[in-house]
């Protein structure tokens, strides 16, 4: 694989251009991309709500990686290698409650849902379930760190980035209002879209406004693109917000509950920022959301998407036309991210031409990923 | 159908049903009724016992423990 030129992507918004068409198009650029930016960073592979009970565990795949999202039995949300210290195996098939130790099914060696490996069966000869050479305390399950914020459940696969709250001071202070606690709305406040598109273009297509009355133009009505603003965080995030948010409510009037203690600016406001590398978050002052990004290889992506509430129990009615309007929103956006993804092979294609005034935070984002990938590249590992 | 013959089709059975609870008292069943493979059977029941939480893992630990396939507490 020939390195690509990022020379373009790191010049200033108004002489900049977009990430090389191999970013999207090229295997071995996406390769590349694992490492330097979706492993090296914290990527969000799911939310806590999916393992809601202690003994809950769900088995998952991020770039290849098998992990085990699971809830300890003491409530703690960890993240492991979905793989027996033995021989390699995976551990769990599908999403399961744990009511005891996971059990290999191989050899069934066994281990606590916190990991520490509690039995092996026969590993020195038959009925004899010790050996010298066996410390069951070095034989743990690997575990991913991980954090989690807002729900969403971050991993770090390499284990090399910064704290998460380090990582992601700026943000964590920029949303501390809505540091409360948060609902998953339920079965019917979540929905997957495939998308046949690099996950990236995702990314792009939710920090911007631009879009909004074209793609969108059922906005319109109240949300001109006059009433938003941009976001960006230069190294960190990038995104939009509006000024004319409207809150929501069902046919029969019943409306969500607002997070306590709000200042003012929030009862029109609402924002929708990309948290680097593949999380996509949104605040209102009566619910938010997070799509978490999943890339299912160069062209292919789910999106993962699910809404919260301020209590347990909501609306009925408001909560499904919630999940509806934004179901709309998002579908309005899938021919964009796809036709960004076929456009790409267009060889003569040249990463694009910002708007300096309205695609300050799609920049943010291409130079974050250039900065990522030129420092992975200079690190001692690549060169091997 | 002899006694044994007879556990060995209920740990089979146990077996293709998948019933864990059946299969610690089965496994514990047989690791007394065969002396000479006693800690290979308790060892069993105690992996089935470890993986659903249940209430006999104490005690086939300390059996196993006792036989020395176990590490002591």
């Amino acid at each position: 694989m020939s390195l690509t030129d990022l020379s373009a992507v790191r010049q200033d918004l108004a002489k900049a251009h977009g990430l090389p068409n191999a970013h999207y198009v090229d295997q071995g650029v996406f390769d590349e991309e694992k490492q330097a930016v979706l492993f090296a960073n914290w990527s969000s592979i799911g939310v806590a709500a999916q393992v809601p009970e202690p003994g809950d565990a769900r088995p998952l795949t991020f770039l290849g990686v098998p992990l085990l999202l699971l809830r300890d039995t003491s409530g703690v949300v960890r993240v492991f290698q979905n793989t027996c210290r033995h021989r390699g195996m995976i551990l769990v098939d599908e999403p399961r409650k744990i009511e005891g130790a996971i059990r290999c099914p191989y050899h069934s060696w066994c281990y606590s849902t916190a990991g520490k490996l509690v039995s092996t069966p026969h590993v020195g000869g038959p009925g004899q379930n010790t050996h010298p050479e066996i410390d069951r305390t070095t034989l743990g399950l690997i575990e991913i760190r991980s954090h989690i914020w807002m729900d969403v459940v971050f991993v770090n696969i390499d284990g090399t980035a910064p704290a998460f709250e380090d990582a992601n001071a700026d943000v964590i202070a920029r949303w501390a209002e809505f540091d409360k606690p948060i609902y998953h709305g339920g079965a019917d406040s979540q929905f997957n879209l495939s998308v046949a598109t690099n996950w990236k273009l995702a990314v792009e297509n939710y920090c911007e406004s631009y879009h909004l009355p074209w793609v969108h133009p059922g906005l319109n009505s109240y949300s001109r693109l006059e009433d938003h603003y941009n976001i960006e965080a230069p190294g960190q995030y990038a995104g939009q917000g509006t000024l004319v948010y409207r809150q929501m409510a069902g046919e029969d009037g019943a409306a969500f509950d607002d997070f306590a203690d709000l200042s003012d600016k929030w009862d029109t406001a609402a924002e929708y920022i990309a948290l680097f590398p593949n999380t996509l978050l949104g605040v209102h002052r009566d619910h938010t959301f997070a799509i978490v990004l999943t890339p299912e290889g160069l062209d292919k992506t789910v999106e993962q998407i699910h809404l919260y509430y301020t209590t347990p129990e909501t609306p009925d009615a408001a909560r499904t036309k919630n999940t509806q309007l934004w179901k709309e929103v998002f579908k309005e956006d899938v021919f964009v991210v796809e036709g960004m993804q076929r456009g790409r092979h267009g060889p003569a294609f040249d990463g694009g031409k910002f708007s300096p005034a309205m695609d300050g935070p799609t920049h943010v984002f291409h130079d974050w990923v250039a900065s990522q990938v030129e420092r992975h590249r200079a690190a001692p590992h690549a060169a091997e | 159908m002899s006694a044994q013959t007879a556990l060995d089709a209920r740990l089979l059975e146990a077996h293709a049903q998948g019933d864990t609870r059946a299969l610690i008292a089965l496994y514990t069943e047989a690791a007394d009724t065969v002396a000479e493979a006693q800690a290979f059977y308790l060892t069993h029941a105690y992996v089935f016992a470890l993986e659903c939480g249940a209430s006999e893992v104490p005690a086939l630990r300390a059996r196993l423990a006792a036989l020395g396939s176990e590490p002591a507490e």
